[in-house]
């Protein structure tokens, strides 16, 4: 990944970024066939110039229990980025990482706020805490 | 799919026959249950019991105006028409024709604990003198419903209900204090789910946003009108075609080992409560000397424009010396010796006794 190109952050709501927008609406949105035309455009414009590189994407948000309790996540997916279907829709790096969340803390809210395309892996690791 | 062979026959009608589907009353259902050990159940009560030979038996209980059998054998003919032939109630011929949208599980999650339904409430009890109408909103939810449906496709999470400038929203919110003027939940709780118009016309005190669903625009319900007027039994599909989307309880299913439940899978709180809330406004709008209301019905002193529209008042009754009411759905006429409505209660019940 060149230099001057060395993180991209994308705000997944960006009337409120602060609320963020659930992760499985997000993943219909950017899904390549069930797609929002106007959300898949600003997706592919996010990845533009970066076919064939090895990078790093890292999800933050937040699932909320039934008892109204938040916890933040961040999720690392390292990948190859071929195609925009290796980033978003069934079996990319997206569907991963809210699956991953999903499976460990079933039947929560699960928010996604932002995601930011890194260069691959700097060695950090997923993790979870409770929001503030 | 292929047809089962007790489709062929009618089903037999308060009694279980060989070789056909039986709808029986609920007393009679239960019975079956401990026999066949396979069965479905909603709210601990079953609905529905697998019998031997691949038939089943029903409940009759949701068929509250067939009362009797040629009218049901006539409902179920119709509704056959419609490829619903063994209906559980009156909206099954909607949910048939109309494919409500699938709205992730997340969306739901945090609305719906915090859904009400209708506003009934006695605003003021006691015996009043005067001349007072009591009159009924014409297919109440049907009337909701033409007003437009949130587009599902443009669901979006927001937490800032005056924010949103060109996005309809509903909020699950804290309020500061209870609004004594507002309809109900807002006059009685403190934590509730408000749209955004909601907010706005009750004038709510709004503490905190827990969560909250916006949309850019309303889908034409055209489609959804249609399927729910396409049987003769439109009024009652009216009233009930939205239950599916506010419901939270599980469907359990039985079998000899085991039991397990079922989502409900048309779950869209937003639309439920978009749906109540507007019948709930046209109430209040229309209550403000109001001593009673209940869901889609208002006693008051006020003469209401009536019409014959859906969504139009209509004048049920008017009383002439007065009225007495005694709790929420408990009025009658003052001059009369029993309460005119008391739910669950039989006419001739010591009960009624107009005491108040």
């Amino acid at each position: 990944m060149a230099e001057e190109r060395k993180k991209r952050v994308v705000i997944v709501n960006e009337d409120e970024p602060k609320a963020g927008n659930y992760a499985y609406k997000f993943y219909d949105n950017t899904h390549p066939i069930r797609c929002d035309a106007e959300e898949i455009a600003r997706m592919r414009k996010s990845l533009r110039g970066l076919r064939g590189e090895e990078v790093t994407m890292v999800f933050k948000g937040q699932h909320i229990d039934s008892k109204n309790n938040k916890k933040r996540f961040t999720v690392r997916r390292t990948f190859t980025l071929n195609s925009y279907s290796d980033a978003f829709g069934p079996g990319s790096a997206y569907a991963s990482a809210i699956h991953y969340i999903r499976d460990k803390h079933s039947d929560d809210q699960l928010n996604v706020m932002n995601f930011s395309i890194e260069e691959a892996d700097s060695g950090d690791e997923d993790s979870e805490y409770d929001e503030e | 799919m292929k047809s089962r062979a007790a489709l062929a026959l009618a089903p037999s009608y308060e009694t279980v026959e060989p070789d056909r589907d039986a709808y029986v009353q609920p007393l009679q259902l239960r019975p079956l249950t401990r026999e066949t050990k396979r069965f479905w159940s909603f709210h601990s009560a079953p609905t529905t019991v697998a019998l031997p030979g691949n038939r089943y038996a029903k409940s009759l209980k949701s068929f509250t105006s067939h009362t009797t059998e040629p009218e049901f054998r006539e409902l179920l003919r119709e509704y056959a028409d419609h490829n619903v032939p063994r209906p559980s109630g009156y909206a099954d011929v909607f949910h048939e024709k109309y494919t409500s949208p699938r709205v992730t599980w997340s969306i739901n999650a945090t609305l719906a604990p915090a859904m009400a339904g209708g506003w009934q409430e006695s605003l003021r009890s006691g015996k009043h003198f005067g001349t007072y109408r009591r009159y009924d909103m014409r297919s109440a939810y049907l009337w909701a419903a033409t007003l437009g449906l949130p587009d599902t496709r443009t669901y979006q999470r927001s937490l800032s209900p005056w924010k949103n400038g060109n996005r309809d929203g509903v909020y699950r919110v804290k309020l500061l204090r209870v609004s004594p003027n507002a309809p109900f939940p807002f006059n009685s709780a403190l934590e509730c789910l408000a749209s955004n118009i909601e907010i706005e016309t009750y004038n709510l005190a709004v503490a905190e946003v827990i969560d909250g669903v916006t949309w850019k625009n309303s889908i034409d319900t055209r489609s959804l009108m249609e399927a729910i007027t396409a049987v003769s039994t439109w009024k009652q599909a009216g009233r009930s075609y939205w239950g599916r989307w506010a419901q939270m309880t599980r469907v359990m299913c039985h079998s000899e080992k085991k039991k397990w439940s079922l989502p409900n899978i048309t779950l869209n709180i937003p639309w439920a409560h978009m749906i109540v809330s507007r019948v709930k406004m046209r109430l209040w709008e229309n209550a403000s000397n109001a001593l009673h209301v209940f869901v889609d019905s208002v006693i008051t002193p006020d003469i209401l424009k009536t019409g014959s529209e859906l969504g139009d008042w209509r004048l049920e009754k008017t009383y002439k010396t007065g009225v007495v009411i005694r709790g929420p759905g408990q009025y009658g006429d003052v001059d009369s010796d029993v309460l005119e409505k008391m739910a669950g209660t039989a006419y001739d019940s010591p009960l009624r006794r107009n005491t108040a």
